[in-house]
């Protein structure tokens, strides 16, 4: 695979993809060759970034914000390398979310937009990121967040991605929480032909706690791939993740998770769940949530549930006179709400933003 | 108002009704009793038209307004529009629905499919404030989702919140009283009876005498088996509360 066009323009060997990409198989999608989709700027976020380009318009009080270098010479670390690259930290309480945007207008497959970001949030700050993901139908978006909350700090990370029926894409976010703080994680995602999230989420120091929640809402022959890893590095750690797919047409969703709790981590809250509902009959789900447990002291529950719409709720509703597709709607309104009702109204704002278009 | 000739209905491929008969009069209140299993919930859902009951012979003629209607060629909802109300023995819970929101969506179907103009929101809530003053129940009800960790008792009075808003020709009521301490049973009652009239029935199922001291029946039946083996007028709800149903079950073989 070569790339051409970026800041950094190798030629790559092949992917290496390891067991835990075995339900995307992007080998002969990574032996293309990429070039930067052109740069297109529209929308008002503090940050945009699209292709090879960036624009940062004027930034939220207490963010700052410097290029960086990446090492390794990886495929993904050589991948990200070529692309755009940016540390934000946070400072100071914000006044109002961080905005940050990654498009990709392209009108070919080969054209790709590549993004690297760094979110450090310092000690003790409370901060909000809108972070949204869009792109035209056809394209590659790759993509890596690299989040650090330093001790007693605290994140709303909301991120959405509409990134075109036909576009393939690849998106890492990987936190490490320190001690006493709070990662709570919003995710929205629609159609695409492959999105691959790989969420890895580390929980460094006591009493330090992520909320994860994730929702696909596929119409088309979507595929989204969902790979998290939840890891308990102290104890007195907790986590909670809920991770659902509202899945019609011929989508697929996946969902594998993994939560891990290291030796002597003990007094480990951690809860993961996977929850699908199947409008079609073309639809189709799979969930695999997985427990690593090397401590004896510790809280976990994890399970995956993949149904229709229930049958009882259908009919509660039908009997006191709702029509089906009413009562459809009602029942399925309700289950995209769950993902968002502990979110702040900016969060929430930014997300009926999102639905609306739907 | 009902007329159910020779009902056969199954679930999952079992029979559960086996020839059930019943009529029911407007302005008429009647308790089904029987034994647990009978099959009086399955009766109660039938009629409400739930999906996983498959009808296998007989007919439900309901008539309204002098005209006459095949239930079973109605699906659930049209049921309800036509003023069927299932007040279910275990309401079901609904998260990421508001209450308020349940009960204007149900409100607002059934007007427009009645013919009524939509009601404005204001006029709304001061009839939804009415029925909620009448059950004696907390305006916080509203802004929860629909049931949802409500604690037992809290969804029967649910259940005849929806009733009273809707305000239904036939109220079939599912065991609306268990669950209910001494005075919610009171208030219960007084919302149920508030809906008594000369145009509407009532189909209470019970297994308590203490239900029908206080929404006096005109007729008692009893279930079992999935066929109606004795009828009576009030009385026999007495006596059944005194003896039991063994000579009833008894004077079956
Ligand atoms: N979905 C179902 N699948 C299998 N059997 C069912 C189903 N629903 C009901 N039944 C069976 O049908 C019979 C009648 O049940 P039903 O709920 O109508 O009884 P009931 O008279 O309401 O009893 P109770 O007084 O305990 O409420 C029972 O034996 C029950 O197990
Ligand atoms: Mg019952």
């Amino acid at each position: 695979m070569k790339l051409s066009g970026f800041q950094d323009s190798p030629q790559l060997s092949y992917p290496p993809f390891s067991e835990a990409w075995r339900f995307s198989q992007l080998e002969s999608f990574f032996q293309q060759d990429l070039s930067p989709a052109k740069a297109e700027f529209t929308s008002a976020s503090h940050v945009e970034i699209s292709g090879a380009q960036t624009q940062i318009n004027s930034l939220p009080q207490g963010v700052s914000l410097s290029e960086i270098k990446v090492a390794g010479s990886d495929f993904w670390s050589t991948l990200k390398r070529s692309g755009v690259k940016y540390k934000i930290t946070i400072t100071e309480a914000m006044t109002q979310p961080l905005k940050i945007s990654i498009t990709r207008p392209s009108t070919q497959s080969h054209e790709a937009t590549l993004a690297f970001i760094e979110i450090h949030v310092l000690a003790g700050i409370k901060a909000s990121i809108l972070q949204d993901y869009s792109g035209s139908e056809l394209g590659h978006t790759h993509s890596e967040t690299l989040i650090e909350l330093a001790e007693g700090s605290t994140l709303e990370h909301s991120l959405s991605f509409k990134e075109g029926a036909q576009s393939i894409n690849t998106h890492t976010i990987t936190t490490k929480v320190a001690k006493r703080a709070r990662y709570e994680q919003t995710i929205l995602s629609s159609d695409s032909q492959k999105t691959r999230l790989d969420l890895l989420t580390e929980l460094m120091g006591e009493e330090s706690f992520a909320k994860l929640r994730s929702l696909s809402l596929l119409k088309l022959k979507s595929n989204v791939d969902v790979h998290s890893q939840i890891i308990h590095h102290s104890p007195d750690t907790a986590a909670d993740q809920l991770a659902k797919n509202l899945l019609d047409g011929e989508s697929k969703a996946i969902f594998t998770g993994r939560i891990k709790i290291v030796r002597d981590a003990q007094r480990v809250h951690s809860a993961q769940l996977n929850r699908n509902i199947l409008k079609s009959k073309k639809a189709h789900a799979i969930g695999q949530p997985q427990l690593e447990i090397f401590a004896d002291d510790v809280k976990c529950s994890h399970g995956s549930t993949t149904g229709r719409i229930g049958e009882n709720e259908l009919f509660y509703l039908l009997s006191r006179g709702i029509s089906q597709n009413r009562a459809q709607e009602l029942l399925s309104h309700a289950f995209i709400q769950e993902v968002f009702t502990e979110n702040s109204p900016e969060s929430k704002t930014f997300f009926k933003q999102f639905l609306e278009q739907q | 108002m009902l007329d159910i000739q020779n009902l056969t209905a199954q679930v999952e491929g079992t029979n559960i009704l086996h020839g059930i008969n019943f009529h029911v009069k407007p302005g008429e209140v009647h308790a089904i009793m029987g034994p647990n299993g009978s099959g009086k919930s399955t009766l109660s859902k039938v009629i409400a038209g739930h999906p996983s009951y498959e009808v296998t012979g007989g007919s439900i003629d309901f008539e309204v307004n002098r005209k006459k209607i095949d239930l079973l060629s109605l699906e659930a909802d049209e049921r309800a529009k036509e003023g069927i109300f299932l007040g279910f023995q275990y309401p079901v819970e609904i998260p990421g629905v508001s209450n308020l929101d349940f009960l204007r969506e149900a409100f607002n179907e059934v007007c427009a499919y009645q013919g009524l103009d939509k009601m404005e929101e204001a006029q709304f809530m001061d009839l939804v404030r009415q029925k909620l003053k009448l059950l004696e129940m907390d305006e916080a009800f509203l802004h929860r989702d629909v049931n949802a960790g409500f604690s037992g008792g809290e969804k029967k009075k649910n259940e005849i919140l929806q009733m009273a808003l809707l305000g239904p020709r036939l109220a079939l009521l599912d065991e609306t009283d268990s669950g209910l301490d001494i005075d919610a049973l009171r208030i219960v009652a007084k919302g149920v009876n508030a809906l008594r009239s000369k145009y509407n029935a009532i189909v209470l199922v019970t297994h308590y005498q203490r239900l029908l001291d206080l929404i006096v029946p005109d007729y008692v039946h009893v279930l079992y088996k999935g066929k109606i083996i004795k009828s009576g007028d009030k009385s026999l709800a007495l006596e059944l509360e005194k003896k039991g149903y063994d000579w009833l079950i008894q004077e079956q073989h």
